[in-house]
């Protein structure tokens, strides 16, 4: 009932579904929430179901917090390494920018059981990340950096045979950050065609995923080890529950923004999973009480989560203020809830339309989620995308048809006025120095001219404007395209659009008020993200896998009830 | 002893795109270079080699995109990037071309043909004044080096699931590729790249923050 092999499952879905213009905006995308489709729930309920087994065959570190170690994950059908180098890096080169050359921990993801040779051709190359290579027995290259003040608060404590100051810990949330996981076919690595066909693997980012959650058990043991080393028989580890709160964190910047967009198919899967699984319970005609409870119960776990979500960004600031308001408020309209109305989900939902800021009806819609795992989880299946049919362009269709669907498709790209300067100011660039997607003010920067093809609105446009000028009646699209390759980029994509009503984003890449962080958000929030910490309006930390058991954890625990925080004394 | 490096698909994919962005190919002309690099290099045939060496035929020159209609009403074009492009668009079942003279049937024009055919499900021939050409899985297939009349033929059958690689060749992910030509395409890819000012420095995500904390 709840996958995606059948063309139309749930047919009476359909009405309730949010539509683009609604759904496709940066604002409210840079507002979404971890569901229980997001990439590192779904893999985490595939290893628990499949009884994956976990051990650690190398540990090799040294008294100096310096050496390798690997972690093995073993599935139905294949081993996965992640072999790991810690490193001892001075304070002054720990930078969290792509631009840096040295981190605390180096990582790769091999595919298999490395052996000894293996490892020495990793230790000599992995370390350097971008400036070394990989092979296509590895599938991700990954690094982290410490947060400083943590690590030593947590290292000093569990030396002199304490816990760490748990407030600390959960405003922080984390002992080394990520600061890039680079998976298919980067740097050498396996093309994701290697693995595409893999069942274990099925979905996106799971090979991304399984790495960081393998990372964060390393991270962990590793400040354990340091402990041990600084405090000798004196030494304590952390106790499980507070060992639980570590996640692993992440630091993004603007090189991951392009993505959303250079994959229109892509991203119409994940946002037509997430928008059919909120459409599905939308149209439950009733709700039973104990099904409401489990909401609610996460409702205030979510507030929870909200209390602990630190920023200092004013943007987020304000954005948490008006969370933690429409959270108090979800509770108190959930306390009086009339649970005896006509499709109650969809009463709800439309209640928090009207009620709720963006931040509020997002975690609403997410939140939902929560108790319909057997109506919704199957759709984390659908959110693969096959990208290569959909790059032919079909140059036999009647150009009058071609022209009709831009103007179906693309009349959101109509609306801006791109000779306005506001509408046109910047650029999108992959720079020199470190071969990176940046953006750039078009009026105060060079190299407009090698633009990246990331102003979609404009191009549509531009695109609609030279179809209306083309004379040839009875043209295909290929005569146009023939006349007019510069716009065969868009058209591709309008192509694509046709058939995936999300793919496209409806907004101005390209205004000068436009927050490259709300695309990075909408990014990490498929992954499982959870505590976005914008430290500027293009860069992003996260927080990944806090709460979620350890690997010789999985098995023990109640399925997928991690992902917001346990309120002490109430079981779900 | 050879000079090579090994490259995932994906990277050669990007780096043709990139380099053909930098030899003045708009970008959805771009990409067909990369995906016809890609899918020859995917049945093991130089797919690297194909770009670099159609890139040098330019000259240094942007590639003449322009077109010429024949006295006979055929068209006239010479770009491989573009006659590929075209020749891929028109692509369905039956015997036609889009294009009468002036092309070439250049590696990179055939791993074009050859990408969009492999997506669509057929199997394609297609026959030049210097031979047939068969486009299948396995990559392109030279049939035939007898002289054809002076026109480009094209003849699109749908390709039987079970039809084996023609050339025997398997298909693969990574290939090794010669520095030499790699760092032809690093050359034209590199000019699609934007130097670095203090102000996109100081505009950088994260600049001039601490990361000690």
């Amino acid at each position: 009932m709840s996958g995606c092999a059948d063309q139309n499952p749930m047919p009476e879905a359909a009405r309730f579904r949010r539509a683009p213009a609604t759904v496709m905006r940066l604002a409210r995308m840079g507002s979404f929430h971890q569901t229980r489709l997001s990439f590192m729930r779904a893999l985490l309920r595939r290893m628990r179901r499949e009884n994956w087994e976990f051990d650690v065959p190398v540990w090799d570190i040294g008294a100096d917090g310096v050496g390798r170690a690997v972690y093995r994950a073993k599935g139905p059908q294949r081993t996965y390494s992640l072999v790991a180098f810690a490193h001892d890096l001075p304070d002054e080169m720990r930078s969290d920018r792509v631009i840096a050359t040295a981190w605390d921990a180096t990582f790769t993801l091999f595919d298999g059981e490395p052996t000894t040779e293996d490892l020495d051709r990793l230790e000599a190359n992995v370390p350097l990340q971008e400036a070394g290579r990989v092979s296509d027995q590895e599938l991700s290259l990954s690094r982290a950096n410490r947060s400083v003040r943590l690590w030593e608060h947590v290292v000093g404590s569990l030396a002199r045979g304490e816990q760490p100051d748990m407030e600390r810990v959960y405003a922080v949330g984390y002992l080394m950050r990520t600061t890039a996981v680079y998976g298919s076919g980067k740097f050498g690595a396996a093309d994701r065609d290697k693995i595409a066909a893999r069942e274990e693997l099925r979905g996106p980012f799971r090979v991304e995923m399984l790495s960081v959650y393998l990372t964060r058990a390393f991270v962990l043991d590793l400040v354990e080890h340091m402990a041990r080393v600084r405090g000798g028989d004196q030494a304590t580890v952390l106790a499980p529950e507070n060992r639980r709160w570590f996640g692993i964190g992440n630091s993004t910047g603007l090189g991951m923004a392009p993505f959303l967009i250079h994959h229109p198919v892509l991203l119409n899967n994940w946002m037509l999973a997430r928008e059919e699984a909120l459409a599905r319970v939308r149209s439950q005609p009733a709700a039973t009480v104990e099904v409401f409870r489990k909401f609610s119960v996460m409702v205030k776990r979510a507030r929870l989560n909200a209390e602990w979500w630190r920023s200092e960004h004013p943007i987020q600031i304000e954005k948490l203020t008006a969370l933690r308001g429409d959270l108090d408020q979800l509770a108190a309209h959930c306390a009086t809830f009339d649970l005896s109305v006509p499709y109650p989900w969809d009463r709800l939902y439309r209640w928090g339309e009207d009620s709720l800021s963006l931040e509020g009806q997002e975690i609403l819609a997410a939140l939902m989620l929560e108790p319909h795992g057997a109506l919704v989880d199957g759709l984390s299946d659908c959110m693969d995308a096959d990208e290569a049919a959909p790059f032919r362009i079909d140059g036999t269709m009647p150009l009058e048809d071609f022209s009709a669907l831009v103007e179906a498709k693309y009349a959101w790209a109509r609306d801006p006025d791109y000779a306005a300067r506001e509408s046109n100011a910047r650029f999108w660039y992959v720079s020199e120095e470190k071969l990176e997607p940046r953006l750039g003010e078009r009026f105060e920067e060079p190299g407009a001219e090698y633009e990246q093809p990331l102003a979609i609105g404009r191009d549509a446009a531009g695109l609609a404007d030279a179809l209306d000028a083309f004379e040839g009646k009875g043209a295909c699209l290929a005569d146009f395209l023939l006349a007019h390759p510069e716009h065969r980029h868009i058209a591709r994509r309008v192509l694509a659009a046709a058939r995936h009503p999300f793919a496209e984003i409806w907004d101005n890449l390209i205004a000068a008020d436009m927050l490259p962080i709300d695309l990075l958000r909408c990014k990490l929030s498929f992954f499982g993200a959870n505590r976005f910490d914008p430290r500027s309006d293009r860069w992003v930390r996260i927080c990944m896998f806090q709460n979620a058991p350890f690997p010789q954890e999985l098995a023990l625990e109640p399925e997928d009830d991690w992902a917001y925080p346990p309120l002490e004394g109430v079981t779900t | 002893m050879s000079n090579n490096a090994v490259y995932s698909l994906a990277e050669i994919e990007a780096m043709a795109r990139k380099a053909a962005r930098g030899a003045g190919y708009p970008w959805g002309l771009a990409e067909e270079a990369g995906r016809g690099a890609r899918w020859l290099c995917a049945w093991g045939q130089g797919g690297v080699e194909a770009v670099a060496t159609h890139l040098g035929t330019l000259g240094g020159s942007e590639p003449d995109l322009s077109h010429q209609r024949e006295e006979t009403g055929g068209l006239h074009l010479t770009d491989a990037v573009l006659a590929g492009a075209l020749i891929a668009d028109h692509l369905a079942e039956g015997e036609a071309s889009p294009i009468a003279s002036g092309v070439i049937l250049s590696p990179l024009l055939l791993g074009i043909v050859g990408a969009a055919s492999e997506v669509a499900g057929f199997r394609v021939d297609l026959s030049s004044p210097e031979g047939t050409y068969r486009l299948g899985k396995g990559g392109p297939v030279l049939m035939s080096e007898k002289a054809e009349p002076a026109t480009i033929s094209v003849r699109v059958e749908q390709a039987s699931g079970s039809e084996t690689a023609s050339s025997g060749s398997a298909k693969q992910w990574a290939v090794s590729v010669d520095a030499a030509q790699w760092s032809v395409l690093e050359g034209y890819a590199h000019k699609t790249y934007v130097p670095a000012t203090e102000a996109s420095r100081a505009l950088g995500a994260g600049a001039g923050l601490s990361d000690n904390d």
